[in-house]
């Protein structure tokens, strides 16, 4: 008897607790990391299996990527004011990205594929100095603060 | 059917082991790689640490520059002008930082002072040239009166502020509304005492 009941109510915690993850990713995922403030020539945001053209006011989201043809640039600031941008014929892949406005408690990883890279560092960084790290194809950089760029060739 | 499953590993396990030198090899030739570290705005430099396999060099002058060559990091000669060159269009593309504005408020009252109606048109009008704005307006009061009533008072100032900011151009939806009633003061005072510095109305936009 007990055995019967327990069945049932096993597969609905389940099912709760399956649906209530897919919906706080859901939520985590359609949450702005930051916007996209300039835009020069060719552009593209690449979110999942979307190419969406980019342009000044348009969310940016954690794991998107950043595209840029060879007559493009673009820029933008996250949640904590961190800035960056790159220049053309770049790909920039915006890995992580989480910070909470009161406590400043966060992190960043953003990986810089092909181009150029530059980047000032904001509030995270300022709160938590191991927060922020990005990476190239070889290399990983620890950004402690505040201003520098990133070339890939 | 056990030794199938077997079989089955060990090609799964060469197969892996067989890819491994290849992606070895292609992040190896992927070229140079080159982190220069940037005086501020304020001429402040700050510090960033390289790190590729075994190797790692700290960049904290400015002009200071990693080169990331077959794996190895290894400080690379400074040209200031040519890595200015490099990055130019770059660098061309961050956004501007971020400004704060403030203004202030007479006595118990949604009523700027005169200087800040002043400047109030003046930011007013910065904001509305602005591209891609986000504005946080934040609501202050001072400690006269009791804390409920200052967080009507400082939400009162917020939302006018916000209004006008909207009639400026601004989308409501990129303004966020925030009171702190006498939470946070510009000077601390004790409770129930009258300070201008504190009745106040701050605007940031990123």
């Amino acid at each position: 008897m007990l055995k019967r009941l327990h069945q049932p109510l096993f597969l609905l915690a389940m099912l709760t607790a399956l649906s209530g993850f897919l919906s706080s990713t859901a939520v985590r995922a359609a949450e702005p990391a930051g916007t996209i403030k300039v835009v020069t020539g060719s552009a593209d945001i690449l979110r999942g299996d979307e190419v969406i053209a980019a342009a000044p006011g348009a969310p940016v989201l954690a794991q998107d990527r950043l595209r840029t043809g060879p007559d493009g640039s673009v820029g933008i600031t996250f949640k904590d004011d961190t800035r960056i941008s790159s220049g053309p014929n770049s790909t920039v892949a915006i890995d992580k990205y989480a910070f909470d406005g009161t406590t400043h408690v966060g992190e960043m990883l953003i990986s810089v594929l092909k181009g150029t890279f530059s980047m000032v560092s904001g509030m995270l960084v300022k709160h938590s100095p191991e927060a922020a790290t990005i990476k190239t194809p070889t290399a990983t950089i620890g950004v402690r603060g505040t201003e520098f760029a990133i070339e890939v060739d | 059917m056990r030794r199938a499953l077997i079989l089955v590993l060990a090609m799964l396990t060469a197969a892996c082991a067989g890819q491994r030198p290849f992606f070895q090899f292609t992040s190896k030739s992927a070229g140079r790689e080159r982190i220069t570290l940037l005086p501020g705005a304020d001429g402040k430099v700050g510090k960033v640490i390289v790190s590729a396999g075994e190797s790692r060099v700290t960049l904290d002058s400015a002009y200071a520059t990693a080169e990331i060559r077959g794996g190895t990091v290894s400080k690379g000669e400074a040209d200031q002008e040519a890595s200015r060159a490099r990055i130019e269009v770059a660098l061309a593309a961050l956004p501007r930082p971020p400004r704060k504005f403030t203004v202030f408020y007479q006595l118990d009252q949604s009523t700027l002072t005169p200087d800040s109606k002043q400047d109030l048109e003046a930011i007013r009008h910065y904001l509305a040239n602005v591209i891609a704005p986000e504005v946080v307006v934040t609501g202050h009061a001072d400690r006269l009166g009791p804390m409920a009533y200052n967080d009507e008072l400082s939400l009162r100032r917020a939302k006018q502020i916000r209004q006008v900011l909207v009639e400026a151009g601004i989308p409501g939806d990129r303004i966020q509304v925030i009171a702190r009633g006498e939470r946070e003061p510009l000077i601390a005072t004790p409770d129930n005492l009258s300070e201008p510095h504190n009745r106040r109305v701050e605007i940031k936009l990123r």
